[in-house]
């Protein structure tokens, strides 16, 4: 999984589920600064972070986190 | 997307080799305490016998301070803190300074009562006039050293998060 340009899919999942940066990172146990940098592709989280934050947002790996 | 790449490097290698290093730090952090606190009883106390290693432990906790304000960590750091404990890291850090000054305003003070006194009744006496001075001199400055350092080092660690954070 490569994460190096901005991640809008993810912006807009967090957004449709109504919840802020920090929403999103207390409800998968990170900073509001981990959940801003993966948006902007500055930082490549873990698989475990990501299956975290696929859980919250009801969305697949695929569909946040899959380049094509 | 998987494109073979010399340099790449696999990342359970390098998390485990960051665990060791982090292991090592403390380990080297203990090895010189344990130095410290074995001069001062054979040498006597004074900072010249142990000035490597307060300076190894110096810094190296100055530089993780640094590094950690310079990569924006920091602001990380704190929100974690300040959100899982009732006391600011701020507060906490000028609690430290406090502390300190007055560990080393009662050392200074029994230094001094044990010492150059020659009777009980002039032991107590040096015992309150050093504490007292010293607590006067080196509670508020370690409690502004650090309070102050705390708050630069904040300062630019937000101001990396900002620009990092910056589209």
């Amino acid at each position: 999984m490569v994460i190096s340009m901005k991640n809008i899919r993810l912006k807009m999942a967090r957004i449709e589920h109504d919840l802020s940066q920090e929403d999103l990172a207390q409800k998968v146990g990170v900073t509001r600064q981990t959940i801003g940098l993966i948006e902007v592709g500055k930082y490549n989280p873990t698989l475990n972070l990501c299956i975290a934050i696929c859980k919250t947002l009801n969305k697949t790996l695929d569909e946040l986190f899959w380049e094509e | 997307m998987y494109k073979k790449n010399k340099k790449q490097v696999d990342e359970r290698v390098k998390n485990l080799q960051n665990k060791i290093y982090k292991e090592m730090y403390v380990l080297i952090m203990i090895v010189c305490s344990i130095s410290i606190v074995i001069k001062f009883f054979k040498m006597g106390i004074s900072l010249d016998n142990v000035l490597t290693e307060w300076l190894i432990i110096f810094v190296s906790s100055v530089y993780y301070y640094v590094r950690t304000a310079y990569l924006g960590i920091l602001t990380d750091e704190v929100e974690v803190h300040d959100s899982n404990s009732k006391i600011k890291l701020q507060t906490k850090n000028i609690l430290y300074g406090v502390a300190t000054g007055l560990v080393l305003a009662i050392f200074f003070g029994l230094n001094s009562a044990f010492n150059y006194a020659d009777s009980t009744q002039q032991a107590y006496k040096y015992f309150f006039m050093v504490f007292l001075v010293s607590l006067v001199i080196y509670v508020p400055f370690f409690a502004g050293f650090l309070g102050l350092s705390y708050m630069a080092a904040k300062k630019k660690s937000d101001q990396v998060v900002q620009k990092n954070l910056e589209d």
